[in-house]
């Protein structure tokens, strides 16, 4: 049993490490993209370096989906307790509106409100991230069979005891696998922060749509899609603690 | 010790408890028994305020049950359900340790109780402590549940068919035990079952519910012998003569058998058997071996040559038989006097089938109110 696991973190030690070595080796990219690319003359976004393209991704994803775990996460488990059942087909159907609207339209709403830059996209991401988180919660604590709940009240926990020994561990599985849809999403959605100012991966990206240069479009995608395993994996690893049935 | 005065549930306009009202002494198993929906179990858990009465008080040790925090009054409660309610993300240890460390017991001493009570339910604590609940069997776990309740050493114990979700045969290891438990510990207990079987064997008094009211409250054999109306006497069954047995012990009954020593002279097996039909045989451990016929003795000369072995397991009981298997061996070994011996087959005496005709004869068939 901790064999498997251990090896899964190993995987992602390797790479990460790889991730590193790649993303700081800004000469290996212009190599290998002269190489696909021939007839491209420039092959690296020149405006910002990949290395700081790749910081502020990560910075309005840990933002957003920040707010989105600690916001999302106490939501759902608030609309599972006893007192609050009817808000739970409302809060429900407000984080399915949620992912329904573009983050893009987000955007169009939100850019006269707060102007340009970070603070647009973070609602956008926010808001778009929060039904699975919201979602999974849900669905984790709802998924405790009634007998389990029923005698940790019977042996004399009290609701607060109970959520946080009982409710709150054996959802946990469920409410990680909500959290690594929510992050990848965001990992992916994020490169529309470029369009209003915010940076990001989505700079080379949208530079690269706008010029027809094929080789920015990778700079941009192959990191993004990089990160997206590596967070994947990391989420995976984190989830399989939370499994007690085998 | 615990006192239901008068309580009544109503969900939805129908009073599930009806106006129920139930003594239990202390130390003193009372089973709760009664068809599906009878409110046994809204009953039950009226009792450590899972459910809150429409009307009605409920005490323990006279202290009115309202009047105490729920969240702590279930601390000094043991409880025990159907399907366990296992912990899956504690270990075994954890499960048992979660009201020792409610009431914030030292770890050294949760520790102990761990062990002293897994071995309580006979289970080796170095083999189980560090076992998930996957890991055991139907069984195992319902065992470590009633563990669990009696974690904190609590007087009382309500218990919610206990011994529901096993096999027939683990069942009946299991009442066994608890049966044993129970005389080591004495805890005033609420049991429900839906198994006549089960109250029978395990119950000091049975309450029988029918649409949240009690019907009947009794000892086993007065249930058994004089069923308060048509619904119990149905309830009941038809064999009722043959549960009862199975609630009396045969200590009472045993007469002194007449035996020899395999070792003896013929003489003294003829004076042995001038006053009754046969002899019971002995080794020289005066453990059972054989009988001797009257009618067979004139024709031989040793004890050997007249001895008609036995076997202990086909025709002889056990001293904490009940009157049931003494009927049953009867049966099938077709003989009208059977001998009784202790554990180790030694001869204590023997018992006649009067005995049981003189009994079944008391519980005819009657009930009180029609």
């Amino acid at each position: 049993m901790k064999n498997p696991k251990l090896k899964n973190w190993l995987i992602l030690i390797i790479l990460f490490a790889f991730f590193i070595v790649i993303i700081s080796n800004i000469d290996w990219w212009q190599r290998a993209l002269h190489f696909l690319f021939r007839d491209i003359e420039n092959v690296i976004y020149p405006r910002v370096p990949l290395i700081a393209m790749l910081g502020e991704h990560l910075k309005l994803v840990i933002i957003s989906s920040g707010l989105t775990i600690i916001t999302g996460v106490p939501l759902g488990i608030w609309v599972t307790r006893s007192s609050m059942r009817d808000f739970l087909d409302i809060i429900n159907n407000l984080v399915s509106i949620g992912q329904t609207i573009p983050p893009v339209a987000v955007l169009a709403l939100a850019v006269p409100v707060f102007g340009f830059g970070l603070i647009p996209v973070v609602l956008a991401l926010f808001l778009y991230g929060l039904l699975p988180v919201v979602r999974n919660t849900i669905a984790g604590i709802q998924s405790i069979p009634e007998f389990v709940l029923d005698s940790a009240y019977g042996l004399g926990m009290s609701k607060m005891q109970a959520l946080f020994k009982i409710e709150i561990p054996l959802s946990a599985r469920l409410i990680m696998t909500g959290i690594r849809i929510s992050v990848i999403i965001n990992i992916g959605t994020a490169m529309i922060g470029a369009i209003i100012g915010a940076g990001g991966l989505g700079s080379a990206v949208i530079a690269g749509l706008v010029q027809d240069n094929v080789a920015y479009i990778m700079e941009g995608v192959v990191p993004a899609a990089f990160l997206a395993i590596l967070t994947d994996r990391f989420f995976s690893n984190i989830e399989s603690i939370f499994v007690y049935n085998q | 010790m615990i006192s239901l005065n008068k309580i009544t549930k109503v969900y939805n306009d129908k009073a599930v408890v009806n106006n129920f009202s139930l003594e239990v002494d202390r130390g003193e198993m009372c089973v709760l028994i009664g068809p599906s929906g009878c409110g046994k179990t809204t009953t039950l858990r009226m009792i450590n305020r899972m459910i809150e009465p429409t009307s009605g008080e409920i005490f323990i040790d006279s202290r009115d049950v309202k009047k105490i925090k729920p969240d702590l009054l279930r601390r000094s409660i043991g409880y025990a359900i159907q399907m366990v309610g296992l912990f899956p993300h504690m270990t075994v240890a954890a499960n048992i340790a979660v009201v020792p460390q409610l009431l914030r017991w030292e770890k050294k001493k949760i520790k102990n109780r761990i062990d002293e009570l897994l071995i309580l339910v006979g289970l080796s604590p170095a083999e189980y402590s560090s076992k998930y609940p996957y890991q055991l069997s139907g069984g195992e776990a319902q065992r470590i549940g009633v563990a669990r309740a009696l974690a904190a050493n609590p007087p009382i114990l309500l218990m919610d068919e206990p011994f529901g979700a096993v096999d027939p045969l683990t069942r009946t290891k299991l009442q066994t035990q608890f049966l044993n438990i129970q005389k080591e510990l004495h805890k005033t207990i609420i049991l429900i079952t839906h198994d006549l079987d089960e109250a029978i064997r395990m119950a000091d008094r049975i309450a029988i519910m029918k649409d949240g009211e009690l019907v009947q409250y009794d000892t086993p054999e007065n249930i058994l012998s004089r069923p308060y109306n048509q619904f119990v006497y149905k309830f009941v069954g038809t064999d009722r003569a043959l549960k009862r047995l199975s609630r009396i012990n045969i200590s009472k009954f045993i007469k002194s058998a007449p035996s020899v020593d395999e070792d003896f002279s013929m003489d003294k097996v003829n004076q042995a058997c001038e006053k009754c039909r046969w002899v019971w045989v002995t080794d020289s451990k005066h453990r059972l071996i054989g009988w001797i016929d009257r009618k067979i003795l004139s024709q031989t000369t040793s004890i050997k040559e007249a001895l008609v072995p036995v076997s202990l397991d086909e025709i002889a009981v056990t001293e904490g038989a009940s009157l049931k298997e003494v009927l049953s061996i009867m049966l099938s070994s077709g003989l009208r006097t059977i001998p009784v011996t202790d554990k180790k087959g030694f001869l204590i005496g023997e018992i006649d089938m009067s005995i049981i005709e003189r009994i079944s004869a008391e519980s005819i068939n009657h009930y009180e109110k029609s």
